[in-house]
């Protein structure tokens, strides 16, 4: 049944989707006015006031290369040119980890893409300090462009205050549980993370893993320790760390608690055997498949689960990360953050064509879409429009409303390098080869410059 | 005979220049130099292009702090080095690396030499066991990676099923503990390339003149002694060609350890050129300047080392 209804998704987005997306696409830039043409006098680029034959080209990267995604945002995109016949938009895909290092090459003198896709934090934040992207503070004041999204979304597209990107997806974390095993085992979830412990010693004495993890990327692993951390301190201590607030920094008790809490989880067997050498994809197999009974994932985990096996959605429960006894955070923080942003190039040889493009692609219509695809959109959408979102999500979306605040991934959140050391200081933890006080120590370190 | 070829060669080099002067196109020894450059040029503009260039340009790299892709690089001297001699991962980088080379020279090369010598009697299904053992070198390092990562899957995958028949609840982090990541990853790098060490020395074997065999056994040597007195010396120029090309292999060896070690943590797993390529391009880390700090020092040992190695092979043939 699922499967046809992933099958259903598919059809509308293929067939009817496209042309209702264009249609929806038109009316949104009408009522925005951003599809003005002709150019205002003055303002206009040379480009755009030049004749028909020599075309505007825009380059468009972005990294949702899979079924869903793709189809809407090259949709756009082509709907964007018959808006403005005079310009091209040259859309490139690329594969998650390649992009990063593509984007910081190009960007760093190579030819850098007009708009392209960001994940908002500390790397747009770099380059927005570098000077490399375009300040879109006062594009998105007009025409109420700015009030279409969600206030904690539009905190990861900004860098000293100011608007460097527009978001478009938002995504959380959630504790992802096997229903089915949870009944068997007469579990219920789990409220403390002394609970938590408890209940991972019952599934290993049943032969079942507690949770599955793939941590050969090492971002996987961090989710646990971004969660204790933020349980421990809140996020304001990560922020203050991040700050480098006087008195403040990574050595804090929360970061070393939170190491403790890695190693307790790993000490009591919750993760599966030889989590540091596979991948996450085979993790989510296992979960899949019913070897593991929790899953600490993002919110994207629903559309790989409809994908890969769809009979399993539902079966797929969530619930929030546990509490900490004594901790400054009483489960009101959500791990999450946006998975997907535009932001505009200062190398761009047309600014105003390419902010338009980065404007239709957070138009109302493509939130609406967005939900369509089973993704969480990052802007204000109608209720029936997230009735659309497969229940998982739904109940995902639900625990990332009740929650007061929004923990950001650390590894988006914070400085290249330091987001590097991160995940490595994680892993070290996770592996056994860094105590927690250690861990925290290398984090400091890195934060204050050295290394 | 192996001296002989030598001794004729070099009775050989004289004759070369002693080729007659004011010969028809020679116009004096000025001229013959730039005709020289002339015909060099073509191949030397290439190799200075794409290789001495980027050398070049590394070094000047190593002097500049790059703090990230979008900044200007900033003069600072030999501060990459001091902190290179002070970074922990990259000391263990460069023990991984003579790790690597010394497990290279000793279980590729006898490897292949046994696999050589056997294969050069005409057993049966000679050219199966031939192309079985090659096969490795012609398939892509990415799918060597996929497959191996299999095979050390923990639980699940061959090696552990293969142990799970006697323990059953054995699980192996084979390739995420510290202790073994990069071992398990050399097991991988020693069955791709002894095929190709093996064919090498499958030529040269079958360069041996039969005669030599034919003679010693009718002396009553053993099979041994033939392996130890006719294979072995005449294969020498062959055995420190492929020596060689191991050393520089394992120097700048990248690909399945990247693929397949990066689970283990930062000073348990990196190589010299993986540290390097993490550095530089990595997470959009753009340590450019830090990253060719070890370019450098890569280039410093591998030059060193296989200048040794072709010093010490060219004296031994002296």
């Amino acid at each position: 049944m699922m499967r046809g209804m992933a099958g259903v998704t598919a059809m509308t987005i293929r067939a009817g989707g496209v042309a209702a997306l264009c249609a929806g696409m038109a009316m949104a830039l009408c009522a925005t006015g951003c599809g003005r043409k002709p150019p205002p006098s003055g303002a206009g680029t040379t480009t755009t006031t030049m004749p028909m034959a020599t075309r505007t080209t825009l380059t468009f990267w972005h990294i949702m290369n899979y079924e869903g995604p793709r189809e809407l945002l090259n949709g756009a995109a082509r709907h964007f040119e018959t808006l403005n016949p005079d310009v091209k938009v040259n859309v490139q895909t690329f594969e998650n980890d390649a992009y990063k290092t593509k984007l910081s090459v190009e960007m760093a003198g190579g030819a850098p893409p007009d708009v392209f896709f960001t994940w908002g934090g500390g790397g747009l934040t770099a380059l927005a300090e570098a000077g490399r992207v375009l300040d879109l503070t006062e594009s998105v004041k007009a025409e109420g462009w700015g009030e279409r999204f969600l206030p904690a979304a539009m905190e990861f597209c900004k860098a000293q205050g100011r608007v460097y990107a527009v978001p478009l997806d938002l995504s959380c974390v959630p504790v992802w549980y096997n229903g089915p095993l949870f009944e068997q085992m007469q579990a219920t979830p789990p409220k403390s993370f002394d609970e938590l412990l408890a209940l991972c010693g019952r599934f290993r004495e049943r032969g079942v893993t507690p949770f599955a993890l793939g941590n050969q990327a090492q971002w996987p692993g961090a989710l646990f320790y971004v969660y204790l951390a933020a349980r421990w301190g809140g996020p304001e201590t990560f922020y203050a760390a991040a700050a480098r607030r006087p008195g403040r920094g990574f050595q804090d008790a929360a970061f070393v608690r939170a190491g403790e809490g890695v190693r307790a989880l790993v000490e009591a067997r919750a993760f599966s055997t030889g989590f540091n050498g596979i991948d996450d994809a085979q993790a989510r197999t296992r979960f899949l498949l019913g070897e593991s009974a929790m899953y600490v994932m993002g919110t994207w985990l629903v559309a790989r689960a409809q994908q890969e096996k769809p009979d399993f959605l539902p079966k797929l429960k969530c619930f929030p990360f546990p509490t900490v006894a004594g901790g400054a955070d009483a489960g009101d923080t959500v791990v999450g953050g946006v998975n997907c942003a535009f932001a505009v190039s200062r190398a761009c040889k047309a600014p105003e064509k390419a902010i338009a493009l980065a404007r239709l692609l957070t138009s109302p219509e493509m939130g609406e879409m967005w939900c369509r695809i089973g993704r969480i959109p990052a802007l204000h959408v109608r209720e029936e429009a997230l009735a659309e979102l497969p229940e998982p999500t739904r109940a995902a979306l639900a625990l990332l409303r009740a929650a007061k605040r929004i923990q950001p991934y650390y590894d988006q959140y914070l400085p290249p390098r330091l987001a590097e050391e991160h995940k490595k200081t994680t892993q070290g933890l996770f592996a056994g080869t860094l105590k927690p006080a250690e861990a925290a120590e290398r984090m400091e370190r890195a934060a204050q410059g050295g290394r | 005979m192996g001296s002989a070829e030598v001794s004729e060669g070099r009775s050989e080099a004289p004759r070369r220049d002693a080729r007659p002067p004011g010969d028809g196109l020679r116009a004096g020894a000025q001229g013959d130099g730039l005709r020289a450059w002339l015909f060099v040029l073509p191949a030397l503009a290439i190799y200075a292009l794409f290789v001495l260039a980027p050398v070049a340009d590394s070094f000047r790299m190593s002097l500049f702090h790059w703090s990230s892709a979008g900044a200007t690089p900033e003069w600072v001297g030999t501060a990459n080095f001091a902190r290179l001699a002070r970074d922990g991962v990259f000391w263990s980088a460069l023990w991984h690396n003579g790790l690597l080379l010394g497990m290279s020279l000793a279980v590729q090369i006898p490897a292949a030499l046994l696999l050589a010598t056997l294969l050069s009697y005409p057993i049966r299904g000679r050219a199966l066991f031939r192309t079985v053992f090659f096969a490795p070198m012609v398939m892509p390092s990415v799918a060597i990676a996929v497959l191996w990562s299999y095979v050390y899957l923990p639980e699940q995958g061959l090696l552990d099923g293969v142990i799970r028949l006697f323990n059953a609840s054995f699980g192996g982090d084979w390739l995420g503990s510290p202790r073994t990541a990069l071992a398990c990853v050399f097991v991988t790098i020693c069955w791709r390339f002894t095929g190709f060490y093996m064919v090498l020395f499958m030529a040269g074997i079958a360069s041996i003149p039969e005669e030599l065999y034919d003679a010693a056994r009718m002396d009553g040597a053993s099979e041994w002694e033939c392996f130890r007195h006719i294979t072995l010396p005449m294969l020498r120029p062959m055995i420190a060609v492929a020596a060689t090309l191991c050393v520089i292999g394992s120097l700048k060896y990248f690909d399945l350890v990247y693929m397949m070690a990066q689970g283990a943590p930062e000073e348990s797993r990196e190589l010299l050129a993986t540290y390097m390529y993490r550095l530089a391009f990595e997470s959009g880390q753009g340590r450019f300047g830090y990253a060719a700090a070890v370019a450098v020092a890569l280039f410093a040992v591998a030059f060193a080392v296989a200048g040794t190695v072709t010093w010490w092979s060219r004296r031994r043939d002296e």
